[in-house]
């Protein structure tokens, strides 16, 4: 072999070598990478940690609304003045401290009209702040800081003369953006007045509808009215279905958010018949439960169907002995978009709670009239509520004469027991435990007390009201005032910041 | 004078002549001597008289042996052999010893006169009574090159310079023939009127050879004896006589003293100036053509005015002899316009940029060589025939066709997206202009770890596109995202094709080879998914391995380590997974590179960290932190099988994928076997592949972190993208192709029936080059990319910008919780890159108070802190956050636009001021913006005089306060430490704010930026280069 052809073989022969061992090396390493499960963490100490979706933490800031003056304030109809008082405290340390595990440590509490006037300031806690209600605008409580956990607030006026009776005990509430209303009637001399009070720096459009026995009552009025920053706008809801026997009134927010609420007067004639005024009840749903129904003659249950489906529904009245089925049977059928109702006057006089289901999502409220005859009377209204989170309050006001006060409680869905507060003018706390068997009622006189604090713990749903009267017999004054609840610590979410 | 022996030998005389001619022969070897003796000896007009100075080491020179059977008489003086010839010619050349002579003929051994050359110059001196010199037109004995033009007649500027004209080398075509009068001649065949010789006294032997001889013509001119040259009379000089060329330093400098002993005195100190003044100048226009040398000595020209002794001897030796004005003298020397001209030719023949390689080809070497086939030969016909037929730009614009195709998918398309840029992807879209870019690099916030060459590029490509005339760009930045995804491809191509001539000159196969490597699977799911890094890579990866090539071969130059330092670093910092690799490879060029390799591999390893700046160095502390880059991180992506990793299919798409890559794998285990010459190199791109194959896998197996909560797939990891060590991997594949098909003949014509025979090897190429762009323009991309537009409403849109400088807060809400942004003229990021976001504490409240509510004036008064004007929340937001919003103070719903439903915020009480500012004066009871000049919350503005308290608030993290300077009328203000936001309490009466934001390491910056622009330098070829073999 020359030299030139040696040359070449050994070229050839090392190319095939390097053929070799480069695929060689090839096949190597993924057959040890597959073989392996090696990897590289250079990940920082620390780093990965995925936090939670949100973090609770306690309350700064509470704000809560009540209608003010209710019997005034609306363009061409006159203006009928209530010696409204609306009072405000923060829950008690200990209860704010056993909640969130944290001292809430100081802060401020303000009551005063929406336009500034008659503010009260207090850094007390539990003990009650108090402001005449006065003028056409709403009132506004405010909790920063330290008094912000476990802010109640309670507007109540009681009135017996020749023209207006009545006893009004509404608790002071967060404004929403969407609220139904049950109350009203279509008898003669029946007046429902929605106010709508705004506490935002914005002015808001709001649609007023309402639902009536034979369905959704078309109007022009109701819709677009205007509520002016920082202030109150009402309407007689007649306007918008006329005497309507059942009205369900359905309040919508554009732009913002109010606080609506619905008064109920009855001028039977000449005979004041009574005047009641009820906030937002609980938002539609398949099971409802109205706390305190204090059966004291007659009264109603009025269900509706806000839907598209008609609903059938279950009544259950809950006892201290607990549930029994209406005496009527209890079972009705609403059709969408209407209201039905249910007599409560084969009930016996006493205060029960109403335990409502439905196939498909319902509202509902409940009405008690007392009246003797063609006496002067009054009536109540009393509206479905959402169970008490972890705290639950209702302040006392110091009206005059000073009304008897029961709170009334009742536990669905399993027993509760339930931590009651009773705080009273000086702020020093009572507390007693009560046990709420499931699907039962129980009841605690208040005696005088300024506030009132529940704090569940079970396994059902508590549910609470307290019932005012002033006097006795056919005669008396009657407001329920439903005991919501007020938030100790919130939902903070947590801010993923995008680059 | 000094005699060591006088033996006089017969001379000839030419009959018709009245003038004796004394021919004066220099001998410093009796072999020159005997040469230029049977010159004269062949002349129609013989020297009267011949004069022999023997300058021999042993003084035994022999003149009967001279010119054997010559018997004209030659007359022997023995002189100091290291004086030199001028300085002999002045100590023989006395009255005596011409006394009887009328000119003298001065001719250094070895010069051989032509016949005609005395004839001719004694004619020329004799024709007028002023002609006192006259020179000759001197040749370079070249040997077998022939003679070439040395020199006819010494031209210079008044300052001393000396132009040697024509380049040594160059072929004498009669081209300085116009020439008379001159300003000095040569002395070899220089002849001088003996009267005038005598009134000069001879040369100053202190200026050495080239400049005595300018001397002697000056000293000439000033004494009114015209020196002129004849160009018909020729002699020819040995190779390195001194002619008309001041090469030397030494020959500079004693050029300058003559011009500072022959100017009027007066103006001897400025000339003296001028001469240092020009030569620094000088110098640093030769250090700017890359001719370092070449400034070294024009620099060292400033020494000439270290020894003004000369000139001033020189100047008393000559004092009296003037009878002409100097200014008469004008015309003799050069002007700044010969000078600027010769200039401007010497640049462009050192930039390559004329014909002219700088250095002149012999006059016998007229072929230049094999010329180029890119270049074509003879007729190449016009531009647009080469165009249409050039296949590597066919290759390029076929991949551009791919490219659109496969970016069709682009909801809105992909023109709109050019103007608009992307979001989807890696994309995260965005109002990005250049400004903010460049400043967020150089000013070191609002991120300190961005160093590299990232931003400042992305900077440089945000201008152009900013300034593209009728192409309006809403982002410059979001633009030049979206151009590149379009354009990278097709640039790769054109990279490539460029690329592979360091191994080849063949076009089609270049052209194939780089259809196949930009058209591979990896460049597609890059493309498609906007992932910038890779793209980037993609084009410099071919850059980056030609120039390391060269350099390993030993053909590399500065301009190639210069090159490949900022190749490398670009390459690193976009894409550090195939970059860091290959700057390694670069640092082990230091030890095995042949030659100047070496430190060349030395000045790109460390040049490439230069352009990384300190980020490399801040790497080392983070491992993690190298190993990102522009969209080079995946996030939570499950990667694919080790079998599709080693298939380099990134995607995990098997099946025609496989099939493309497979003719490819198994050309180039064919190619594997050639060697040869080879040999080495196909070691090295082999085992390299695997080494990157390796990589891409090793990348599917590292973890940098974690995806932060609230993103998709918030929790799992972040990985390095495999893809582009798959494209590392693919590269070095076909560069194993490309090397073993370089010399491999195809067609019948050049290799016969055995070139047929390996058709299969280039359908397998051209078949696996073709098949992955076609697939991926058939299928489209699915990475989800689509046309960005900004959501923020107009007025929010220009309130961003300056003087205001105002924020969007923009607000989405998920399973994870709520995430939140605020947009801002400021922002830089165009496409993730695995660097979490810097947690600010006043945002994160912000933004949870407009989520989850506050108190009434709390939401208004922290946006108005952040600077943020205008708020938007996603359709993702519950309806209920925004009618909180509205009933909030301070917030008013604007409108909707873009799938966000906005507020603007209310601006405090502030005069009349509209919209909410990013720094503010904060009194008793107003609040004021302060204009803003710039990104980073840059502030140069006067404010109306402090008369109360007064606060300065800037909107920025408290991290701002420590990396910016705060000034009021010149006194630096210090921050709040009690404040959440950078507040300062302004003195009274301060009336001109200046904010200054600086890096941590100021001095970085400017090493970066230095390093970077000499090493721009550097790369830049100025002269032809070698072509590769």
């Amino acid at each position: 072999m020359s030299g030139t052809g040696r040359g070449a073989a050994v070229s050839v022969a090392w190319g095939v070598v390097r053929v070799v061992v480069v695929a060689a090396a090839a096949a190597g390493l993924v057959q040890g990478a597959t073989g392996t499960s090696w990897s590289l963490d250079l990940r920082e100490h620390g780093a990965g940690a995925t936090g939670p979706a949100s973090t609770t933490t306690v309350v700064t800031d509470a704000t809560l609304t009540c209608p003010g003056p209710d019997l005034t304030g609306i363009v061409g109809v006159a203006d009928t003045p209530v010696p409204a008082l609306a009072a405000a405290a923060a829950a008690p340390a200990d209860l704010v401290r056993s909640i969130s595990g944290a001292d809430p440590g100081t802060g401020s509490l303000a009551i005063g009209m929406l336009d500034g006037t008659s503010r009260v300031r207090t850094a007390a806690r539990a003990v009650p702040i108090a402001t005449v209600v006065t003028g056409r605008n709403g009132v506004l409580v405010e909790g920063t800081a330290g008094l912000a956990p476990g802010v109640a607030a309670t507007q109540e006026w009681t009135v017996d003369s020749a023209t207006l009776r009545g006893l009004v005990t509404l608790p002071c509430g967060p404004a929403t953006s969407e609220s139904w209303l049950v109350a009203g009637g279509g008898e003669p001399g029946r007046q429902e007045r929605l106010l709508l009070v705004n506490p935002g720096a914005n002015e808001v459009s709001v649609d007023v509808s309402v639902l009536g026995a034979k369905g959704p009552i078309s109007s022009a009025v109701g819709h677009g009215i205007v509520v002016p920053a920082h202030g109150r706008a009402g309407l007689l809801v007649d306007a918008i279905s006329g005497a309507q026997a059942s009205p369900v009134v359905h309040v919508v927010v554009t732009g913002g958010v109010v606080r609506a609420t619905l008064n109920d007067s009855w001028l039977d004639g000449t005979v004041p018949t009574g005047s009641s005024t009820v906030g937002p009840t609980a938002s539609p749903a398949t099971h409802l439960v109205i706390p305190a129904v204090p059966v004291l003659g007659g009264g109603s249950l009025r269900v509706a169907d806000p839907g598209s489906s008609d609903a059938v529904v279950k009544v259950r009245i809950l006892g201290p002995e607990g549930g029994a089925p209406l005496p009527s049977g209890g079972v009705l059928t609403v059709r969408a978009g209407s209201v039905a109702e249910v007599s409560l006057a084969s009930l016996p006089a006493a205060t029960t709670a109403l335990e409502i289901t439905a196939d498909s999502p319902v509202v509902a409220g409940a009405v008690v009239t007392l009246r003797n005859g063609t006496s002067p009377g009054d009536l109540a209204w009393a509206a479905a509520t959402e169970p008490i989170d972890r705290l639950g309050g209702l302040v006392l006001p110091a009206t005059k004469p000073a009304p008897t006060r029961t709170l009334a409680l009742v536990a669905s869905g399993g027993s509760v027991s339930v931590e009651v507060t009773t705080v009273d003018a000086a702020g020093a706390p009572h507390v007693v435990t009560v046990r709420v068997p499931a699907d039962a009622t129980a009841s605690v006189p208040l005696g005088t007390a300024a506030s009132v604090w529940l704090r569940p713990a079970g396994s059902g749903a508590l549910r609470a009201a307290v019932v005012s009267t002033v006097g006795s017999g056919a005669a008396q004054l009657v407001s329920v005032a439903p005991v919501d609840s007020t938030a100790v610590s919130v939902e903070r979410s947590t801010i993923l910041t995008i680059p | 004078m000094t005699i060591v022996s006088d033996r006089t030998v017969g001379v000839g005389r030419a009959p018709g002549t009245t003038a004796v001619v004394l021919a004066v022969v220099h001998a410093v070897e009796a072999s020159a001597a005997a040469r230029t003796r049977a010159a004269l000896a062949a002349s129609t007009r013989r020297p009267d008289r011949v004069l022999l100075l023997d300058a021999t080491a042993d003084g035994g020179l022999d003149p009967s042996a001279l010119t054997p059977g010559d018997a004209s008489a030659v007359t022997v003086v023995r002189v100091e052999p290291a004086a030199g010839s001028r300085a002999a010619y002045r100590r023989v050349l006395d009255a005596q010893t011409l006394v009887d002579v009328t000119a003298v003929w001065l001719l250094p051994a070895g010069t051989r006169p032509q016949p005609d050359a005395l004839r001719i110059l004694l004619d020329t001196l004799r024709r007028s009574t002023v002609n006192g010199v006259v020179g000759p037109k001197l040749l370079v004995d070249e040997g077998e090159d022939g003679l070439s033009l040395g020199g006819l007649g010494i031209a210079a500027t008044r300052s001393g310079r000396v132009i040697g004209t024509p380049a040594p080398g160059t072929p004498d075509q009669g081209q300085l023939d116009a020439r008379t009068d001159v300003l000095a001649v040569p002395e070899p065949g220089m002849l001088v009127e003996k009267d005038v010789w005598l009134d000069l006294g001879g040369h100053r032997p202190e200026f050495g050879d080239v400049a005595a001889d300018l001397d002697l013509g000056w000293r000439a001119q000033l004494g009114d004896h015209r020196v002129t040259v004849a160009p018909a009379a020729r002699v020819v000089v040995p190779p390195g006589t001194p002619l008309v060329h001041a090469d030397t330093g030494a020959r500079r400098r004693a050029s300058r003293r003559v011009a500072l002993a022959r100017c009027a005195w007066w103006s001897a100190p400025l000339l003296a100036v001028w001469v240092a003044l020009s030569a620094v100048a000088g110098s640093l226009a030769l250090l700017l053509a890359k001719r370092p040398r070449a400034a070294a000595q024009e620099l060292a020209d400033v020494g000439a005015l270290a020894d003004p002794w000369r000139p001033l001897a020189a100047r008393w030796a000559g004092r009296g002899r003037r009878r002409v004005a100097r200014h008469h003298l004008g015309a003799l020397f050069l002007r700044s316009g010969d000078v600027l001209r010769h200039v401007s030719d010497e640049a462009h023949a050192a930039l390559g940029l004329s014909g002219a390689t700088g250095a002149a080809t012999t006059a016998g070497a007229v072929e230049s060589g094999p010329s180029d086939e890119d270049d074509g030969f003879g007729d190449r016909g016009s531009l647009v025939r080469r165009l249409v037929t050039n296949p590597g730009l066919l290759a390029g614009l076929a991949v551009l066709a791919v490219s659109f195709a496969v970016e069709r998918t682009i909801h809105g398309g992909p023109l709109a997206a050019l103007s608009s840029g992307l979001t989807g992807g890696e994309a995260v879209g965005g109002a990005v202009s250049p400004d903010a870019l460049i400043r967020a690099w150089w000013d070191g916030w609002p991120d300190p770890s961005a160093t590299g060459p990232v931003l400042p590029l992305l900077a440089g490509l945000a201008w152009l596109v900013a300034h593209i005339p009728s192409f309006t760009v809403a982002s410059p930045g979001a633009a030049v995202v979206a151009i590149l995804v379009v354009a990278a491809p097709p640039l790769a191509t054109w990279s490539a094709y460029a690329s592979g001539r360091v191994v080849t000159r063949t076009r089609w196969l270049r052209a194939v080879v780089a259809l196949a490597y930009a058209g591979g699977a990896a460049t597609w799911s890059a493309a498609t998914h906007a992932r910038l890094g890779a793209l980037v890579g993609l084009v410099l990866i071919p850059v980056v391995l030609a120039l390391a090539g060269r350099i390993a071969a030993g053909l590399g130059t500065i301009s190639t380590a210069g090159g490949l330092a900022i190749a490398l670093g670009v390459l690193v910092g976009f894409a550090p997974v195939a970059g860091a690799p290959l700057l390694l490879a670069a640092a082990v060029l230091v030890l095995f590179a042949r030659g100047a390799g070496r430190w060349q591999g030395a000045l790109a390893a460390v040049g490439a960290l230069l352009v990384l700046g300190r980020g490399a160095v801040d790497g080392l502390a983070h491992p993690a932190h190298l190993l990102l880059g522009p969209g080079v991180v995946t996030y939570a992506v499950a990667p694919p099988s080790t079998l599709h990793l080693a298939a380099l299919d990134p995607d995990g798409r098997r099946g025609l994928v496989w099939l493309a890559a497979l003719p490819i794998v198994a050309v180039a285990l064919f190619c594997l076997v050639r060697g040869r010459g080879r040999a080495v190199t196909q070691w090295v791109l082999g085992l390299g592949a695997v080494a990157a194959v390796a990589l891409a896998i090793a990348s599917a197996r590292t973890v940098l972190g974690s995806v932060p909560a609230g993103a998709p797939g918030a929790g799992g990891p972040l990985r390095p993208w495999w893809g582009v060590a798959m494209m590392l991997a693919w590269a070095l594949l076909l560069a194993v192709v490309l090397v073993g098909l370089s010399d491999v003949p195809m067609r019948r014509s050049a290799g016969g029936w055995a070139a047929v025979a390996r058709w299969p090897l280039a359908v397998g190429l051209v078949a696996g080059a073709v098949i992955a762009p076609a697939l991926a323009a058939q299928r489209g991309g699915d990475g989800g990319l689509a046309t960005w537009s900004d959501p923020r409403p107009a007025i929010a849109v220009a309130q961003a910008g300056t003087p205001l400088a105002g924020r969007t807060l923009l607000v989405r809400t998920d399973a994870g919780g709520a995430a939140a942004q605020l947009v801002d003229a400021d922002r830089t990021l165009l496409v993730r890159s695995g660097v979490p976001a810097r947690p600010w504490e006043a945002m994160s409240s912000a933004a949870q108070l407009v989520v989850d509510g506050g108190p009434d004036r709390a939401i208004g008064d922290a946006l108005v802190g952040l600077g943020v004007g205008f708020v938007g929340l996603d359709a993702s937001v519950p309806a209920a956050v925004g009618q909180r919003l509205d009933a909030t103070t301070g917030l008013t719903r604007m409108g909707s636009r873009e799938g966000y439903d906005f507020w603007r915020v209310d601006a405090p009480a502030s005069g009349a001021a509209i919209g909410i500012g990013r720094v503010t004066v904060r009194t008793a009871g107003t609040t004021a913006p302060v204009a803003v000049s710039g990104p980073n919350a840059a502030v140069d503005a006067r404010i109306p005089d402090v008369t109360g308290p007064a606060v300065l608030n800037v909107a920025e993290p408290l991290d701002w306060s420590r990396h910016s300077t705060v000034l009021a009328d010149g006194r630096v203000l210090h921050a709040d430490g009690a404040a959440s936001l950078p507040a300062y309490a302004l003195p009274r009466g301060a009336s001109h704010l200046v904010t200054v934001t600086r890096p941590v390491h100021p001095g970085d910056r400017w090493v970066q930026l230095a390093g970077a622009l000499v090493l721009l330098f550097l790369s830049l070829p100025t002269s032809r280069r070698r072509r590769s073999a």
